[in-house]
């Protein structure tokens, strides 16, 4: 979250410095690492966690061709977007996969209280 | 606890900002700036402050950069990206704090399956030694049933034996009851004959001697049962041979001296009347006696119960001076003791 918190900070000071803005490597190296590990951890197959990595995914499209644009800035700004969204994708395919294995855990329980006789 | 406290610092420090910068502009925030500061208050009345404040505490710093753009240049497409990132952020550490939430379920269930393994073990295992108790109750008990059984098989074996040792013990006594019955029967028969031949003998004997009474006198004295013969019956004067009637008469005295008691003696006495020498007639009378004896003897008398005695004229009966008495005197006694 530190780290995010400074690539926001690198984003709005090349904001601030105008049309004359680096490419934002950078942050779409690592934006593109949190699409990655989205993906990774399934969040393409949980409703909630597919709708924000197809968000982040369109709007890397849209920073690539901000950056063919001379757009740095604001694909600087959309990438950040896109980060967000893939990190909450991949928190909520995790959240996703902790309920089910928590509903797993129980149903083993309940399971073996049936086995076992006891209401 | 320091994050805690410096969550709540910023949360004050945009409250403050926020009412500063609506009295300072009143420029209205950008949709996704409202959505931000929703989402964030959503997230920090939620379980997230207590199960991951740090990661709210990010996402507040988000959401105040956010503020700080819309600050500086509202309704900039700085503010927006900024305010669509806090938005995110917020989102992020509720889903961060419903991850904690699941796994502190999933351990919790866990441990519940653990506890519950563990009690069912100690059920299984307390039902097992409860079982195995049993079994060996049970076992024991069967055997002290089957001890039982096997002591009342050799009491049954042992009254089984004594049963027939008396079984042949009655048998045995059945046979002797059943033999001294037969000798008793034997007896009786024998007893019965011997009676009837002692009755048969008895009246042979009183026949007999009813018959020696037509011959003699038969008489009970001290000395015994004495039969008298006349000699003039038995012998011609002055002889010692027996007359051919006297024969026959002494068989019916033999006759009768057998069917006595065999442990009777008998005397045959000879006795003559004083007519010529003592001598003489001591002589005759013992020659007399001899001569009936043999006879006797020669019926089938035993002749070591019978002895033969000549008394001559010593033991008259009669009067020797009148022919009748000399008659009387003249004579052979057969004495039975």
């Amino acid at each position: 979250m530190k780290l995010v918190a400074g690539t926001l900070s690198l984003a709005i000071l090349a904001v601030a410095c105008g049309a004359s803005a680096p490419v934002p490597d950078a942050q779409r190296t690592k934006t593109l690492g949190s699409i990655r590990a989205a993906e990774a951890v399934g969040a393409a197959a949980v409703p909630k966690a597919a709708l924000h990595l197809k968000m982040a995914q369109d709007q890397i499209v849209t920073a690539e061709r901000l950056i063919r644009d001379g757009e740095n800035g604001d694909a600087g700004l959309v990438l950040v977007r896109a980060q967000a969204d893939a990190d909450l994708a991949l928190e909520l395919a995790r959240e996703s996969q902790m309920r089910k294995d928590a509903a797993e855990a129980r149903a083993k329980v309940d399971e073996l209280k049936k086995q076992a006789g006891i209401q | 606890m320091s994050t805690m406290k410096t969550l709540m610092k910023l949360t004050l420090l945009g409250a403050a900002c926020g009412t500063l910068t609506m009295a300072c502009s009143p420029t209205t925030p950008t949709r996704e700036l409202v959505e931000a500061r929703s989402a964030y208050n959503e997230a920090a009345n939620s379980n997230a402050s207590e199960l991951v404040p740090q990661h709210l505490l990010s996402a507040r710093q988000s959401l105040q950069q956010a503020e700080n753009a819309h600050d500086e240049n509202p309704g900039s497409y700085e503010e927006r990206s900024l305010a669509y990132a806090a938005h995110r952020r917020a989102l992020q550490a509720m889903a961060l704090a419903g991850q904690a939430a699941a796994e502190q379920e999933k351990a919790k269930a866990e441990k519940d399956y653990s506890d519950l393994q563990a009690e069912l073990l100690r059920d299984a295992q307390k039902k097992a030694a409860d079982n195995a108790q049993d079994a060996a109750n049970k076992a024991a008990a069967l055997d002290r049933a089957q001890r039982d059984i096997a002591s009342q098989d050799t009491q049954l074996a042992s009254q089984a034996q004594a049963l027939k040792e008396r079984e042949a013990e009655i048998a045995r006594k059945q046979a002797e009851l059943e033999k001294k019955q037969s000798d008793l029967a034997a007896a009786q028969a024998l007893a019965d004959k011997e009676r009837k031949a002692r009755e048969e003998a008895e009246a042979k004997y009183k026949a007999a001697l009813a018959s020696l009474e037509e011959i003699g006198k038969v008489k009970e004295e001290q000395r015994g049962m004495v039969i008298t013969l006349s000699g003039s019956v038995l012998f011609v004067t002055g002889k010692a041979d027996l007359l051919p009637l006297a024969q026959q008469k002494l068989e019916t005295v033999a006759e009768v001296l057998k069917n006595q008691d065999p442990s009777k003696k008998i005397v045959v006495e000879g006795h003559t009347d004083s007519v010529g020498s003592d001598a003489a007639n001591m002589d005759l009378s013992q020659r007399r006696a001899d001569s009936v004896r043999s006879f006797l003897v020669a019926k089938g008398v035993p002749s070591d119960r019978i002895t033969a005695v000549g008394k001559g004229e010593t033991t008259p009966v009669a009067d020797n001076k009148t022919p009748e008495g000399r008659a009387n005197n003249r004579r052979v006694e057969i004495v039975v003791k």
